[in-house]
C-alpha cells in the first residue's frame, strides 16, 4: 500500500465520520437549511438595491452608461420607491430564521412542522423587548427582528423545535377529539398543551432574565454570543482559516462549503446585513461598516468553485498536453463559469491528488489576502452587496462593490495569479503521471 | 416506469449528470425517470424510487439515506471518476445492474 493510500484510508476513518456528523447533526442542518431557504429573500432585497443605485443614482454605473442622469435631473428621488424592499427582507431576517429553524427541527423529528414554526415565531415575540407606549400608541423596536436578533432567533428556533416536537409526541399531553371533529380542528387541539407549556416556560424565563439583566434577553445574548462570534469573523486570518478548512474538506471529496455553512452564516450574517443596510442608506459601498466578510472569498477566491479551479482549467489549456486533462478541462468550463466544479474535482481528480491539493488550498488563500488588502487600503470599496455565489467570478467583485471597475480588474488579476499558481503544479502532475505510466509499462515487460 | 433518485448537496452538479443519464437512456430507448434532490428533500420521495445513487461529495450521508430507505431498494455512492467525467451511460448502466 502506498503512502497516499494509507493517508487516504486514515482520513476516511477520521475525517469522513466527522463530516458525516456535522452534516447530519439535526441542529446544524436545521440552521444551515434555514439560511438556505431565507437566502432568496435577502438576495431579492440586495438585487433591488443594486438596481436602485446602478440605475437611479446619478453616479450609478448603468445611469452613467445610459446618460440617465442627463435625461432625468431628479433621478435620485425615485430611489426611495424601492428602498422599503429591505424592510421586507433583511430587516426582518430573524423572524424568517426562527420560523424556519423550528420548522426544520420538527420535520426531522416528524412532528407538525408548520405549527412548530409558528410556535417558534410566537416565542420569539414573547421574549421580545416590551412595547414602547408613545402618546397612546404602542411601538415595537425593529432592533432585534433584523440582523441583531439572529442568535436569539437561532436559539429560540432550536429550543422550540425540540420542545414542540417532543412534547407533541407525548400521549399524556394530547387532547383526543372524537372522530367526528374535522381534522384541522383536531390537529390544533393535539398540540395545544405543548404550545401552552412552551409559551409559559419562555415567558417565565424571560421575566427571570429581565429581573437580573434589565436590558433584556436580546441584548444579553447579543452581547454574550453574537458580538464575540461576529468579531472573530471580522479579520482576514479567520477568512483564510475558514477557506482552508472548506477547501481541505474537498481534498477528501467532501463538500466543504456545505459542511461549514452553519458556522459561516452565524459569523457573517449580521455583518452582511449591516453592510446592505449601509448601502441602502448611503447609496455607496464605500465606508460599509464590515469590510472583512466571507463575501471577499466569493468575490476574489472562488472563481470556478472551491479551490478557484477556473485558474486550474486555464492552466490546463495553457500547459497540459495530456488528453484526459484537456478533456476534463473542456467539460468543466461551462459549469466552472458558474462556480460549479464537481467535474474537475472528481474527474481530474483533484481529490487526493498529492500534487494538485497544494495550489487548490494555496490559491484561494492568496486571493483572499489580495482582495482583503485592496479593500483594507481602500483601493476598492468593501463587497457590500450580496451576489449569488453562482455568478461568474469577476462579476461578483464588480456587482458586490456596487459596480466598481477597479474591483472587476482586480478580479481578473486574481484569476491570472491563480493560473500562475496552478501552472507549475499541472506540469508536475503531468510529469508524475507520465513516469508512473512508464514504470508500469516497464513492470509489465518483465517476464513472470 | 423505473425511477432513479440522485442525492447531492444542492442539486447543482448532479443535475448535469441527470441530463447526461437521460441522454444515455434516450439513446438506448429506455423509458426511465431520473431526478436529483438534496438529502433534505429526498426523504419525501424515497418510497417511490427503485434505486438511490449518492454523489461522491455527499458519500458520508449514505448512512442517513440507508436509514431512510430501510433496505427496500439499493443505495450506492456513484463512482468518483464516472461522476467527474459526467459519464451518464456508465452511471445509468450501473443503476440498471442494481435494479435488476
Amino acid at each position: 500500500m502506498g503512502v497516499m493510500d494509507k493517508f487516504e484510508k486514515g482520513m476516511e476513518r477520521f475525517l469522513v465520520p466527522i463530516a458525516a456528523k456535522l452534516n447530519s447533526q439535526r441542529h446544524v442542518v436545521a440552521i444551515r437549511d434555514a439560511f438556505i431557504l431565507a437566502f432568496p429573500i435577502t438576495l431579492a432585497g440586495s438585487l433591488v438595491l443594486l438596481l436602485n443605485f446602478a440605475i437611479l443614482a446619478p453616479d450609478g454605473f448603468i445611469a452613467k452608461i445610459l446618460f440617465l442622469h442627463k435625461l432625468f435631473p431628479n433621478l435620485a428621488d425615485y430611489q426611495q420607491v424601492f428602498t422599503p424592499v429591505l424592510n421586507g427582507s433583511t430587516n426582518i431576517l430573524s423572524m424568517f430564521i426562527v420560523f424556519l429553524i423550528a420548522r426544520n427541527i420538527a420535520i426531522e423529528l416528524k412532528a407538525d412542522e408548520l405549527l412548530s414554526g409558528i410556535t417558534g415565531l410566537s416565542t420569539f415575540f414573547i421574549i421580545y423587548p416590551a412595547y414602547l407606549n408613545v402618546e397612546g400608541a404602542n411601538y415595537l423596536s425593529t432592533q432585534w427582528v433584523g440582523a441583531q436578533g439572529l442568535f436569539v432567533a437561532i436559539i429560540v428556533g432550536l429550543l422550540v423545535g425540540e420542545f414542540f416536537s417532543r412534547l407533541s409526541k407525548s400521549e399524556k399531553l394530547q387532547i383526543k377529539m372524537p372522530p367526528s371533529v374535522p381534522p384541522a380542528v383536531a390537529r390544533s387541539f393535539k398540540v395545544l398543551f405543548p404550545i401552552v407549556i412552551i409559551t409559559l416556560v419562555f415567558a417565565i424565563g424571560n421575566a427571570v432574565i429581565n429581573a437580573f439583566y434589565e436590558e433584556g434577553l436580546h441584548q444579553f445574548i447579543y452581547a454574550m454570543l453574537q458580538t464575540p462570534l461576529k468579531n472573530i469573523g471580522d479579520n482576514v486570518i479567520s477568512l483564510i482559516v475558514l477557506a482552508v478548512v472548506s477547501n481541505l474538506l474537498w481534498i477528501f471529496g467532501i463538500h466543504g462549503p456545505n459542511t461549514i455553512a452553519a458556522i459561516r452564516e452565524a459569523m457573517f450574517a449580521e455583518a452582511n446585513i449591516e453592510n446592505l443596510n449601509f448601502v441602502a442608506a448611503n447609496g455607496t459601498a464605500w465606508g460599509a461598516p464590515y469590510p472583512t466578510t466571507w463575501a471577499i472569498n466569493d468575490a476574489f477566491a472562488n472563481y470556478g468553485g472551491s479551490g478557484m479551479t477556473l485558474g486550474l482549467i486555464i492552466a490546463i489549456f495553457l500547459v497540459s498536453r495530456r488528453k484526459e486533462y484537456r478533456d476534463i478541462g473542456k467539460l468543466s468550463v461551462a459549469p466552472g463559469l458558474f462556480n460549479i466544479n464537481e467535474p474537475i474535482i472528481f474527474g481530474l481528480p483533484v481529490v487526493l491528488n498529492p500534487i494538485l491539493i497544494i495550489p487548490f488550498i494555496l490559491a484561494p488563500a492568496v486571493n483572499i489576502f489580495i482582495g482583503w488588502t485592496a479593500i483594507h487600503f481602500e483601493l476598492i470599496p468593501p463587497i457590500a452587496y450580496s451576489v449569488p455565489w453562482t455568478t461568474p467570478g469577476p462579476l461578483i467583485a464588480f456587482l458586490g462593490t456596487g459596480g466598481n471597475w477597479l474591483a472587476l480588474i482586480l478580479g481578473f488579476a486574481c484569476l491570472a495569479v491563480t493560473t500562475l499558481i496552478y501552472i507549475p503544479f499541472v506540469m508536475a502532475a503531468n510529469k508524475a503521471m507520465e513516469s508512473t505510466i512508464k514504470t508500469t509499462n516497464k513492470d509489465s515487460d518483465v517476464p513472470m | 416506469m423505473k425511477k432513479i433518485l440522485l442525492v447531492c448537496a444542492a442539486g447543482m452538479s448532479t443535475s448535469l449528470l441527470v441530463n447526461k443519464m437521460k441522454e444515455a437512456a434516450a439513446n438506448k430507448g429506455e423509458e426511465i425517470d431520473i431526478f436529483a434532490l438534496p438529502i433534505s428533500e429526498a426523504s419525501s420521495v424515497v418510497d417511490e424510487v427503485d434505486v438511490v445513487l449518492l454523489g461522491p461529495q455527499v458519500r458520508y450521508q449514505k448512512a442517513q439515506v440507508d436509514s431512510l430507505v430501510k433496505g427496500r431498494v439499493p443505495v450506492e455512492v456513484i463512482d468518483m471518476r464516472a461522476y467527474g467525467m459526467m459519464d451518464g451511460e456508465k452511471v445509468l448502466n450501473r443503476a440498471f445492474e442494481l435494479i435488476s
